[in-house]
């Protein structure tokens, strides 16, 4: 439906270049964040407005939201969907938590063994250590891992680790949501049907084969899939 | 006062109703009052404001008409969330490039029955303060009898005063140009800006019942009345010059309109 709008985005370590290629499949408007844009924020709160300022126009016009995100970004969607209420109509995940599904995860040895290198990112000034001494090693491992960005973009998870801590709240929607998860994805395990009871009501979940960015292995499958969802969504509605 | 300051107190005063008006699109219910003032923090600083007269204050629901409160403290925003069909005030008093403004702005979801013509009533009864509060500057009556005839007005429209319950009870206050390079927050208000018109005396500087204060000068008027289950206010900045009054926004209309 070309009356969507859709608000994109993206994770650690990239940048908006990472949806160009599912934006086009994607009918209707697109608003995307791009973290590497915006002023250097001071909290949390600071990157909810950096977002809602992104998506003012779609609001003053009265337009509902489709929020698509990735990896880190899917943290920040759950924390801007309390602030956007009903006018958000619907969420994508791919291969991303909540935070509250973030903290379940913490019990989990094979989610935590998978997660090895967010512990320095998540101490403060550790974080930044590391980036300036381990920032060759750590961009080899990504690229294993399938990341083709630029490395730049490194300094930006540790902003995003460290603002995580003021997004995090016990975010619950009343939208519909689809959670995406791949099932060779080197970061994470796919998601649960426990852990989706407990940030919505309403929720489908695709396991699908691939890696971790699955918005530049297969984006046709994905425009599809979230084409799919939205209908359903747009049925129920 | 020279016109290019009284300009620069509209432009803040403009740019604070821009960034009150955007954040209430996100009072959305299930967020709290902390969690708004915190995004219109972060507005603010989007749009270049360091400093604050005071932060923003957020009162959601039976909250926005002051229900039990006592001290200081309860006016401070609180983890309450907002509810489904709850008016809700915002206000915020940012330092603009160097000029403080004080705005405050009622915001209802959409009302429906007895609610909504409660709602419409206190419109009501706000735009004949809006009307009167320039008038009554004008007249030849003192700043502490200001206070009591909108008190009188109050009661007669069978509302609470609820900007008795603010410190000092005060209606409105001074604003003056501050530029403070560190600031220190105290119950959110800003020490340095709050020093600034403090220098200037404490009581002359308040619109108070008890006030003795000369009515020349920009004051921020904030008439706050409680209806059932709800309150609702505005605040704005008046001129007052040679026995005349005048909202900064109508002066500003007036003079487009004479170009």
């Amino acid at each position: 439906m070309e009356s969507n709008v859709f608000y994109f985005i993206h994770g650690f370590p990239d940048g908006a270049e990472v949806w160009s290629a599912l934006k086009d499949l994607c009918l209707g408007t697109s608003y995307t964040f791009d973290l590497s844009q915006i002023k250097k924020p001071e909290s949390g709160a600071d990157l909810v407005a950096a977002h809602l300022g992104v998506l003012a126009p779609a609001l003053a016009a009265k337009k509902k939201i489709i929020i698509v995100s990735h990896d880190l970004g899917v943290p920040q969607a759950w924390a801007l969907a309390p602030y956007l209420g009903s006018s958000l109509e619907a969420m994508v995940c791919i291969n991303g938590l909540s935070p509250q599904q973030f903290h379940s995860r913490l019990r989990n040895p094979q989610q935590l063994l998978k997660s090895w290198y967010m512990a320095p990112f998540l101490t403060p000034g550790v974080g930044a250590m590391t980036i300036a001494f381990g920032r060759k090693l750590l961009e080899k491992k990504l690229r294993q891992c399938g990341w083709q960005g630029q490395p730049q973009r490194f300094s930006d998870y540790y902003l995003y680790s460290i603002l995580g801590r003021g997004l995090f709240r016990k975010a619950r929607t009343s939208s519909k949501v689809l959670q995406i998860s791949a099932s060779e994805d080197p970061f994470l395990l796919p998601v649960t049907v426990a852990e989706m009871q407990l940030v919505a009501d309403r929720f489908e979940i695709e396991i699908t084969p691939g890696g971790h960015w699955l918005q530049l292995e297969k984006p046709e499958w994905l425009a599809q899939r979230i084409a799919e969802f939205l209908k359903g969504v747009h049925e129920k509605n | 006062m020279k016109k290019t300051e009284l300009k620069s107190y509209l432009q803040a005063q403009t740019l604070c109703e821009q960034v009150l008006q955007e954040a209430s699109v996100f009072c959305q219910p299930g967020v709290s009052e902390k969690e708004i003032c915190d995004l219109i923090l972060a507005q603010f600083r989007r749009q270049g404001v360091k400093h604050f007269f005071h932060q923003p204050f957020a009162w959601f629901g039976d909250r926005s008409r002051f229900q039990d409160f006592i001290t200081p403290l309860h006016f401070m925003p609180t983890a309450r969330k907002l509810l489904k069909d709850e008016a809700f005030i915002l206000d915020a008093a940012p330092v603009v490039d160097g000029y403080i403004c004080d705005v405050g702005l009622s915001f209802a979801p959409q009302f429906e029955g007895e609610t909504l013509q409660e709602f419409q009533r206190g419109q009501k009864i706000l735009q004949g303060l809006y009307q009167s509060i320039p008038k009554l500057f004008e007249s030849e009556i003192s700043v502490a009898d200001i206070w009591q005839k909108v008190d009188q007005e109050l009661r007669s429209q069978n509302a609470d005063n609820c900007h008795q319950f603010y410190p000092f009870e005060v209606l409105g206050h001074r604003v003056y140009k501050s530029n403070p390079t560190v600031d220190f927050y105290l119950l959110r208000f800003g020490l340095g800006s709050a020093q600034n018109i403090l220098s200037h005396g404490l009581f002359s500087q308040l619109l108070g019942p008890k006030s003795k204060s000369p009515k020349e000068g920009l004051w921020a008027i904030e008439p706050h009345l409680g209806l059932k289950g709800f309150g609702m206010k505005f605040e704005e900045l008046i001129y007052v010059q040679d026995g005349k009054a005048q909202w900064l926004k109508q002066m500003h209309l007036q003079e487009e309109a004479h170009v």
